[in-house]
């Protein structure tokens, strides 16, 4: 992209002048040594020059980081342009400056979606650090943006990438231990998301499947020979899974009780608590659905609503 | 930008229960004194009902031994062939066999185990009960003495009750 040309090009200073024309040539890293000295003397206070400078470092993260994510350049380019957008009061360069945010914004928040979606345990946890790159450098546009909805998706996605990364290493039959930053990460997504609409079916239903399939997961570890003790330890662990698992299931079969995703959830929840009238509530549900059996005939349920089991 | 999508996570439903029941059952049979005649051969433990915990018993502990004895797991259909297995596991739907089967086994050295509220009444050794949504036992130090059995004092110090 050019550079918009400064009204009043006398008032310029001349390191400036020299930077945008070797910009103008593709020769960013002789522009950068120019614009840097501008900025640390006569252009300080020219929102031209940290204009310029943030086209000349957006550059230089483009064509010499090549797209890095951890480029420096990037974020010296963010800090140019709103430097620029500060100074502007004239609002001369503001809607370029806004433009060049607006794609450097969306580089934070595509690195957010690689790192998720190669979901490699050395780096994924950066992408909730991109993400944070990208809502600071999309608020620098629009300071009343409304980050709900892109959160709810990051968060739910990110989580889906910790999953992943949980999910290799249950192949292999490794200790919970070793991937508790994972599982960490997924109880502060879905805490996240959940703070942001109580009520969301997606983050109650895959926070209550998250930790059931964490606790069952343990169970099954446990070693054939284990002692009492140990059992007895696992149980408790488990059981305080499966008791956290149990309201977001419960609030999720509020917003979508036809769906028998979530009937074999708190089937499943419930057996796992003992809590056997409960399961069977819901074995039935899911066998009426499935079609397993007829629909109980009006005595039948008036004998289940008798019983309890229809009351919840 | 590019989109992010989330696919959501696959339920493992699997009997998480009968997992803990089944490493309750092989700890009792090794913290259980047995008489020397019943020390010999395989070591049978039976199943009445839960065929989920039969499959873990069979999953977890079928091959593995009791001192020098192959356990041997036994599904039970009803109550006509018992045998004289080592343990009995009664599960709940057939409560109402408690009575009968413990009556039946009274000359046995079988230790029967029941998840009933009132199993150690009923003559059971072992009783499963559910605490806080926690799965524990109780034992009746009587209802084993008449099997000639002993309960040993890890079993004793960790039952959630010790009946007479």
């Amino acid at each position: 992209m050019a550079i918009l040309c400064a009204t009043g090009m006398a008032q310029i200073p001349e390191a400036t002048k020299k930077a945008a024309g070797l910009y103008q040539e593709k020769n960013y890293t002789e522009a950068q040594s120019f614009i840097d000295e501008s900025v640390n003397g006569e252009g300080a206070s020219s929102a031209y020059t940290w204009h310029v400078r943030g086209h000349i470092y957006k550059e230089l993260y483009k064509q010499v980081d090549n797209f890095n994510r951890t480029s420096n350049s990037r974020k010296e380019a963010v800090k140019s342009f709103e430097k620029s957008i500060e100074l502007d009061s004239k609002n001369e360069y503001k809607e370029w400056n806004k433009t060049s945010l607006k794609y450097l914004s969306s580089t934070f928040w595509n690195d957010a979606v690689n790192l998720i979606e190669n979901a490699d345990a050395d780096d994924l946890g950066q992408a909730e650090d991109a993400f944070e790159s990208y809502k600071n450098t999309s608020a620098i546009i629009n300071k009343e943006q409304d980050n709900g909805k892109i959160s709810m998706d990051f968060y739910k996605a990110y989580a889906t990438g910790n999953r992943m990364l949980i999910e290799k290493q249950r192949k292999v039959g490794a200790d919970p231990a070793n991937y508790a930053t994972e599982f960490g990460r997924i109880k502060d997504c879905y805490t996240k998301t959940l703070g942001i609409d109580a009520e969301d079916y997606t983050s109650n239903y895959n926070f209550a499947i998250t930790l059931y399939n964490e606790a069952a997961y343990r169970i099954e570890r446990i070693p054939a020979d284990a002692d009492l003790t140990i059992l007895l330890l696992e149980q408790e662990g488990c059981v305080a899974l499966f008791k956290q698992a149990l309201p977001h299931a419960k609030k999720a079969y509020d917003e979508r009780p036809g769906r028998i995703e979530i009937l074999k959830a708190l089937r499943a929840i419930y057996l796992s608590l003992s809590e056997y009238e409960l399961f069977e509530k819901y074995d039935l549900l899911i066998k009426e659905k499935q079609g397993e059996i007829g629909a109980p005939s009006k005595p039948d349920l008036e004998s289940l609503r008798k019983t309890g089991i229809l009351d919840h | 930008m590019s989109a992010i999508s989330g696919e959501p996570p696959q339920l493992k439903e699997t009997d998480t229960v009968a997992m803990i029941k089944a490493s309750y059952i092989y700890n009792f049979a090794k913290l259980v004194g047995w008489p020397e005649s019943q020390k010999k051969g395989d070591f049978q433990i039976g199943v009445l009902g839960d065929p989920s915990l039969y499959q873990q018993m069979i999953t977890k502990y079928s091959g593995k031994q009791i001192g020098s004895q192959d356990i041997e797991i036994v599904q039970l259909v009803n109550t006509e062939k018992l045998g004289k297995p080592h343990i009995l596991f009664i599960s709940r739907n057939n409560s109402e066999a408690i009575g009968p089967v413990v009556k039946s086994l009274t000359k046995s050295n079988t230790m029967v185990i029941t998840e009933d509220d009132k199993g150690l009444d009923k003559g059971a050794s072992l009783n499963f009960l559910v605490i806080d949504n926690l799965l524990k036992f109780e034992i009746s130090e009587t209802n084993t003495v008449q099997h000639k059995l002993t309960i040993g004092s890890t079993l004793k110090s960790l039952a959630h009750n010790r009946g007479k």
